[in-house]
């Protein structure tokens, strides 16, 4: 059942209302409901299978919910007019591998119409970022994994979205890169930017202003990192993510 | 474990995996079946149907004799009442030959004297203009039996309509000129779309603002532009190397290649959605060469094929750009007579393409 609509929706960066997604007899989501308020920073945390990916993917309106709706932005999805302002960061880097960083985020830049001189300032800006000055012109093929999937960052990130969406973003990144991605998550966050994260690293969930615990297509605990770990009678992350997860088997079984 | 045990394992878990696969298993048990069955068909059947006009002045007995000693089957007969209209009929592709039986045949044969009957012949079908030589020869042949041994009582002079001299060279090399721009570019199209979807990014092109017929455009213009020069290669081997008939405009000849090309391209996107591994793709090549190969008229004429198969010949986009390659660069027919050709492969193109762009939309739902 679909809750009424109480509240104007338009405040929340991301609303999920009894969103239910089947793969056949599969249930990837069943029933969640999510909010994410605009400026958070909000992990999306869970094992593999839980729904995470499926969720991002209605989120982006590469798949359909079944069941319930989805806002974004204020706008209720399946919408293109959205689409120029949410970023992606898909999980597996999806790049052309016989193109050049540049060729790479040039194609995206076109697509989202920057280009020209718009086009190299924020290329250079981004590359500084991500250490990738000078790589410009190296074929992705040839770039380590790690720098790949900083390469995808910037093409997720050209266009300068209201919402970025992160599919395991700092998968293959160092320990001393991916404190420089959190530091730059934050910056953005701190200029209006919604995020929405998925990762498995618990020390990263920690980054995070509010954290989803998704487990068989069900938000099972919500709150900031300190709420979730107090609720769960732990100062450990990993731990209170533990003990909310076999909650859930004993109820669920 | 001894070695048989791993074996059967080994082949349990392909067993497995085809239960789980239905796709693989339907081709691998379906397509050689149907090869098979259309190789037969086509092989099967030799040239025979051709159309022919006849006109008989003689009051004599003779032509019919000749007529009726014609191999059942091979020609299709007509009897045309003027060797003018005969020929008119012939030039614009109704016959593919006429004959004339002159007023005096029948009397001059009678006489002693030698004989001289007509044929107007389209040479631009080496194979039916063959195979109406033949058929004349065997009917004459009957007639040397029946009248004695030593002389052949009946002459045949010929002139032809189109492409006099023609080669079997200058015949094949409009249908394998098509061959190689269909199955080529169809098959680097579907590697490449299939290449799009297994790497990610084409739902990662579709979370951009990009829309999917404009993917599929994207696609179009550049293999199309590959498929251009693709075109201007093949004419020039053919032309140059083959030293291939070249009778009407090159440049509309040029036109149907390319438009040879579009269709492909369109076909391969197409394809590409219902494969979701390069595996896959492969696996259907088969069913693009075959049908293009033995249905098109490349080798066999379209006339020849079975009556329930030549719809289907017409139904595919390379028997329409073999047909007007041949009017062209045979006939030297122009833009009147092989207009509807170029349409229907431009309608190919686009219904092709869009279809190929509600495929992806499909998969974005």
């Amino acid at each position: 059942m679909v809750p009424p609509q109480a509240t104007s929706p338009g405040d929340d960066a991301v609303l999920f209302r009894g969103v239910t997604k089947k793969y056949g007899a599969f249930t990837a989501l069943d029933g969640l409901d999510l909010t994410v308020a605009r400026g958070e920073v909000y992990g999306l945390l869970g094992p593999n299978g839980a729904g995470k990916t499926t969720a991002i993917k209605i989120l982006c309106g590469l798949e359909r919910a079944t069941k319930g709706e989805v806002t974004v932005l204020g706008h209720r999805i399946p919408d293109r007019g959205l689409l120029p302002r949410l970023g992606y960061m898909p999980q597996e880097t999806a790049l052309y591998r016989d193109l050049t960083v540049r060729e790479n985020l040039e194609l995206f830049g076109s697509l989202y119409g920057i280009e020209g001189e718009t086009f190299e300032g924020r290329l250079s800006e981004m590359l500084r970022l991500v250490s990738l000055s000078g790589w410009e012109d190296t074929v992705v093929s040839r770039l380590s994994g790690g720098m790949r999937h900083r390469t995808s960052l910037v093409a997720a990130l050209l266009h300068r979205p209201e919402l970025l969406v992160l599919d395991e973003p700092t998968v293959g990144v160092d320990p001393e890169l991916r404190e420089n991605f959190w530091g730059y998550f934050r910056n953005l966050a701190g200029s209006g930017v919604t995020i929405l994260i998925t990762t498995h690293y618990m020390d990263e969930a920690r980054n995070c202003t509010r954290l989803g615990l998704l487990k068989r297509g069900r938000l099972i605990a919500e709150g900031a990192p300190r709420e979730v770990m107090a609720a769960a009678g732990t100062d450990d992350l990993e731990k209170a993510f533990l003990h909310f997860a076999s909650r859930t088997r004993e109820v669920g079984s | 474990m001894s070695s048989l045990k791993r074996t059967l394992a080994v082949s349990k878990k392909v067993l497995r995996t085809l239960k789980h696969d239905r796709r693989s298993l339907a081709l691998m048990l379906l397509a050689p079946v149907i090869a098979m069955v259309v190789f037969g068909f086509v092989f099967g059947s030799e040239t025979k149907h051709v159309p022919v006009a006849v006109v008989d002045e003689d009051p004599g007995p003779l032509p019919d004799r000749i007529l009726a000693n014609l191999p059942p089957d091979l020609l299709e007969v007509t009897r045309v009442d003027s060797w003018l209209e005969a020929q008119a009929a012939v030039r614009d592709g109704t016959y593919a030959a006429a004959i004339r039986f002159p007023a005096n045949l029948s009397a001059a044969a009678q006489a002693g004297e030698t004989a001289t009957l007509f044929t107007f012949v389209d040479g631009s079908n080496s194979q039916e203009a063959v195979a109406v030589s033949r058929a004349l020869a065997q009917g004459l042949q009957g007639l040397a039996q029946g009248s004695g041994p030593s002389r052949q009582p009946v002459a045949i002079e010929t002139s032809y309509a189109y492409a006099e001299g023609a080669r079997v060279t200058d015949y094949l090399v409009p249908g394998i000129m098509s061959f190689a721009a269909l199955t080529f570019t169809t098959l680097l199209t579907l590697l490449a779309f299939v290449g799009e979807r297994t790497s990610g990014t084409l739902s990662r092109l579709l979370m951009t603002p990009l829309r999917e017929w404009e993917v599929v455009t994207g696609y179009a213009l550049a293999f199309g532009i590959i498929g251009i020069l693709q075109g201007a290669i093949l004419l020039g081997v053919a032309v140059w190397v083959f030293d291939a008939m070249m009778t009407g405009s090159l440049l509309l000849a040029f036109l149907v290649v390319a438009l040879m090309a579009l269709d492909a391209l369109s076909l391969g996107i197409l394809l590409s959605a219902a494969a979701r591994q390069e595996g896959q793709a492969v696996q259907m090549i088969p069913f693009v060469i075959f049908p293009t190969f033995l249905l098109s008229g490349i080798f066999v004429p379209v006339e020849s094929l079975p009556g329930w198969l030549q719809p289907l010949a017409w139904a595919i986009p390379p028997t329409h750009a073999v047909a007007a390659l041949r009017d062209i660069m045979l006939r030297g027919w122009g833009l009147e007579h092989v207009g509807v050709n170029l349409a229907v492969l431009a309608g190919f193109a686009v219904v092709f393409l869009g279809l190929a762009a509600v495929g992806l939309r499909r998969q974005r739902a």
